[in-house]
């Protein structure tokens, strides 16, 4: 298991042939007549299960549209989004809801804890909205693993960033969900607790079998995930398989040079 | 189980922000438990007051106003040889300048028969009954006057040894109890009943004794209690209208409120969808959240209600107005507890379906939402104006029934208002947005007016809660004014038509007018003629209204009834002051109730908008402008709720004077313009604390990113 430090791929990491979710042909617009924006613009990706994705591009490219369609927070508005085998098209706010509280984890850029409750009481929130009680045996271990055994009497305001952002990943984790979604979960951290959380999201898929997608502007935290989707306009930019500070770095410097696409 | 934890634990991390958001149903609260327990209270004394016919009479006589003393005990006498009866006790009554312990005062005496059934003194333990030539004392009344028992007082030239002292009903007067004999020696007191006991038939009784009223003693008793429950249901009513006012102001603040804060944790809503919380949960958060927050407040005002209930009864126990010991009347404060907590469940009912509606994507991105939001505009149109029809049909209907029943006329009045109430309270935040376009010319060049400006037109939902209770604060004293202005002109009016003298005596009550008139005639300070049923006296001319009245005092025979303008007018006047006096202090609540609102409101906004008052603050707006611009955001509600408050007060004033067939009078400018200024004013003060902690924002925050 690679923690904290030296947050380098395991090298027998493969594809699984399961996906975890999907989009296909997927449009999102906002806005109406002059004003309209197309964030999306038929845009196809897959990511496989028990793989760390990293979804990358310039801001207006889609990535966080892309990152709340896929968590069932947004809606298409042409095209499908499928978690598994479950169109997310077709459900309305009560099943997304049940979606959301049992198939998709959270990790927020600034942890995103409530501020009243404890963190072991923010731990267990999903389930508990859920009226379920969550595994002793199971949240023992996170927690021992996260190193916030001893934190979880304390409310949010008397934690470190790094370790709100802890409690978030033991959040996300609780309900075992068939898709972890990070959106900039390194944004206000320090490049140490930045590290640290990048090393916790990466074993997540390594020793937990979880897939996770996060989106971020920071190419060394791209190095740590399996593969990147860049993205550029609305539509996929291509995908860097095992990438390193440098690749994306590289292809990030291409795809900004090419002339912008027409939507 | 997560719903209420996280509710409770939100209100225990967040104590100022629950007391501030429940602050004006507390107060509303303990307007209500105080009220409630003082009506409890004061029953038993008006019982008391009203139910003066001993338990023990059969049958009651009244005898008519004309006849003498020596008439009145005849009748007695006739009655009192009857085989059926078995006591018989004539009731004096008058009020006696009476000489005790060197100071002379007025006191209320009334005859009592000193023991038996008929009388009021309690029963004996030892010594003798009530004699002739003796007083029976209240405790309050003895206390006062610094007498015991064996001291003598005067009544009248009259001495009498104080008896005993004891629990009597005095109504915060002086009281004594006196034989008949002694009533009749005095002179001045009225025969106004004879009680009797004994298996009576009322009409043997009145075959007996001719043009006297014979009523059974269950006939009369029944006719004071039903007296007794009117007042106590026309003041429990009263009190209902005023407890209602108060808290529909707390409604409307405490909605206010609980959308601010509730927009203000918009991410926080946001990440509970995010995580898996459905709609209807995060409704019941921001409900069972305002359950107990309305609970917590209702549990202070009911505490600061009783307080004040238990020292005002405590002040009347010790002045003799009230006997018995304070009633708590448990079920009634519990009353109020579930009253505040559904008020204030009521109230955020807005919130909770706005938080229904959040957006789960909030909690990813850095936008934060505001009160600052569109209104429906159409769907409040419809109904304002659906209301405001509604309430001129209903003016009208009133206008109409005031020629057949006043008090149809004046219910269909105040329906109108409420009606006209509710309709402003709908297009409130249009008005609001009207009346900062209004004002943007004059802005000019003014930082602090114009973030004031923008501010009350962006959050005219906020703005129009603040100005709204201030509008009903101030309607209802403007109508208030405004009635009593009518009121008072209207009976100066009556005064001088009826009585076009500076004093009268009714000729029917003189024995021999024209001794009277000749007797007044002789003085040359005195002016007199008869004028149908009056002797109508002024003073001769170069004669002053002191040596009038000493000269007449001394021209007619002692008793004799002369009624006084000076006097009566003082006395109208008199009650409508006290009329007044209650009016305010029960309307004074709705206006503290909005004054709070105006405090609490600006606080929040300024919780809000702390990074923007940084930002301006950052590019050179100073701590004062900072403070100006809030204080000027204050006015600007008030004077929108003081001039809508003012018309609709004046106007409904008005059409309630014309529901009761009193003329209006000339228009309480002064007093209008007093309450016009006093609330703007008063609402600047309310912004005091809000202005101090927008002072301190550090313009340092305002680069801060966000």
């Amino acid at each position: 298991m690679i923690l904290a430090d030296g947050h380098s791929r395991p090298s027998n990491t493969v594809p699984s042939s399961k996906l975890a979710a999907r989009t296909v042909d997927l449009v999102r617009e906002y806005g109406a007549g002059d004003s309209r924006v197309r964030a999306l613009d038929g845009l196809h990706i897959e990511l496989h299960s028990r793989r760390f994705t990293a979804i990358m591009g310039a801001s207006g490219s889609g990535k966080s549209t892309l990152l709340h369609c896929l968590a069932g927070l947004d809606r298409a508005t042409s095209g499908r989004i499928l978690l598994g085998e479950t169109d997310l098209g077709g459900l309305d706010d009560a099943a997304l809801t049940a979606i959301r509280r049992d198939r998709i984890g959270f990790v927020f850029q600034d942890g995103n804890l409530l501020p009243h409750l404890t963190a072991g009481e923010n731990i267990d929130l999903g389930l508990s909205l859920a009226g379920r009680r969550p595994d002793r045996a199971w949240r023992t271990e996170l927690v021992g693993r996260l190193g916030i055994a001893d934190r979880l009497r304390h409310l949010p305001s008397e934690l470190s960033g790094g370790q709100r952002q802890r409690v978030a990943v033991a959040r996300a984790l609780l309900g075992h969900p068939d898709l972890i979604v990070a959106d900039e979960p390194t944004g206000a951290l320090d490049s140490a607790s930045g590290g640290a959380l990048l090393g916790l999201l990466r074993s997540c898929v390594d020793d937990y079998g979880q897939t996770v997608v996060m989106v971020t502007h920071d190419p060394s935290a791209a190095a740590v995930t399996d593969e990147v989707v860049l993205l550029k306009d609305g539509r996929s930019a291509g995908i860097l398989n095992q990438p390193t500070r440098e690749t994306v770095l590289e292809r990030v410097a291409a795809i900004s040079a090419q002339p912008g696409a027409v939507a | 189980m997560i719903v209420p934890q996280t509710a409770v634990r939100s209100i225990r991390r967040r104590p100022k922000q629950a007391l501030m958001m429940g602050l004006a149903i507390a107060l509303a609260t303990a307007f209500a438990a105080s009220s409630i327990l003082i009506a409890i209270n004061a029953r038993a004394a008006l019982v008391a007051f009203g139910m003066t016919t001993p338990e023990a009479t059969d049958v009651v006589v009244v005898p008519p106003e004309s006849i003498d003393n020596e008439a009145v005990a005849h009748m007695a006498g006739q009655v009192a040889a009857l085989p059926e009866t078995d006591e018989v006790a004539v009731e004096y009554l008058g009020d006696v300048s009476v000489e005790a312990g060197g100071l002379t005062s007025t006191w209320k005496l009334t005859s009592d028969p000193g023991s038996g059934a008929l009388s009021a003194i309690p029963d004996l333990e030892e010594g003798d009954a009530l004699q002739a030539g003796e007083i029976y004392l209240g405790v309050s009344t003895a206390e006062r006057s610094g007498v015991s028992v064996g001291d003598t007082v005067v009544a009248a030239g009259r001495e009498l040894v104080v008896a005993g002292i004891g629990q009597i009903h005095e109504f915060g007067m002086d009281v004594g109890l006196i034989t008949e004999e002694d009533a009749v020696a005095i002179g001045s007191m009225t025969p106004v009943q004879i009680f009797i006991a004994g298996d009576m038939d009322p009409d043997a009784v009145s075959a007996l004794i001719g043009d006297s009223l014979v009523i059974s003693g269950e006939e009369q008793r029944t006719d004071q209690a039903r007296t007794v429950t009117d007042t106590l249901v026309g003041v429990f009513g009263a009190l209902t209208v005023f407890v209602g006012l108060a808290l529909l102001s707390a409604v409307v603040i405490v909605g206010s409120t609980f959308r601010t804060v509730f927009s203000r944790r918009a991410t926080e809503l946001a990440l509970l969808r995010c995580v898996g919380a459905g709609r209807a949960q995060l409704r019941r958060l921001v409900l069972f959240e305002a359950a107990c927050i309305g609970l917590l407040s209702g549990i202070v005002g009911v505490a600061v209600g009783w307080a004040l209930a238990a020292g005002l009864v405590a002040v009347a126990q010790s002045s003799g107005l009230l006997t018995d010991a304070f009633n708590s009347a448990p079920l009634a404060l519990v009353a109020c507890l579930v009253l505040a907590t559904l008020s204030t469940v009521v109230a955020a009912l807005p919130a909770a379906k706005a938080a229904g509606k959040a957006s789960p994507i909030a909690a990813l991105s850095a936008a934060r939402a505001t009160e600052a939001r569109s209104t429906r505009r159409a769907v409040r149109l419809v109904a304002a104006s659906v209301l405001a029809l509604s309430a001129v049909a209903t003016g009208a209907a009133g206008a109409i029934a005031a020629s057949t029943d006043e008090f149809l006329a004046l219910g269909l009045t105040a329906l109108s208002g409420v009606l006209l109430f509710v309709a402003l309270v709908c297009i409130g935040p249009f008005i609001v947005q009207w009346f900062a376009a209004l004002l943007r010319p004059l802005t000019g060049s003014s930082g602090a007016v114009r973030v004031a400006v923008s501010n009350a037109r962006r959050s005219s939902r906020r703005t129009a809660a603040m100005s709204t209770v201030l509008m009903l604060g101030v309607g209802l004293t403007a109508s208030l004014v405004v009635g009593v202005a009518g009121a008072t002109a209207d009976a100066r009016e009556d005064m001088e038509s009826n009585f076009s003298s500076a004093a009268i005596i009714p000729v029917d009550f003189v024995d021999d007018p024209d001794a009277v008139v000749d007797l007044l005639t002789e003085h040359p300070a005195v002016d007199v003629r008869v004028d149908g049923l009056d002797i109508l006296i002024d003073p001769a001319p170069g004669t002053g209204a002191v040596e009038l009245r000493s000269a007449v005092l001394e021209s007619v025979s002692d008793g004799t009834p002369v009624f006084w303008a000076s006097d009566v007018r003082a006395g109208i006047e008199q009650t409508l002051l006290i009329g007044q006096i209650i009016g305010i202090v029960m309307i004074s609540v709705t206006l503290i109730v909005a004054m709070v609102g105006v405090m609490v409101t600006l606080a929040l906004s300024v919780a809000e908008r702390r990074e923007e008052i940084a930002l301006i603050r950052a590019l050179g707006m100073t701590r004062a402008g900072a403070r100006r611009s809030l204080a000027i955001e204050a006015a600007l509600a008030a004077t929108l709720g003081s001039i809508t408050g003012v018309v609709f007060g004046s106007g409904y004033g008005l059409l309630a004077l014309n529901a009761l067939g009193m003329s209006a009078g000339a228009p309480p400018i002064g007093s209008l313009t007093a309450v016009f200024f006093g609330v703007i004013i008063a609402s600047i003060l309310a912004a005091a604390i809000p202005m101090r902690t927008a002072g301190r924002v550090s313009p340092a925050i305002g680069m801060a990113a966000r």
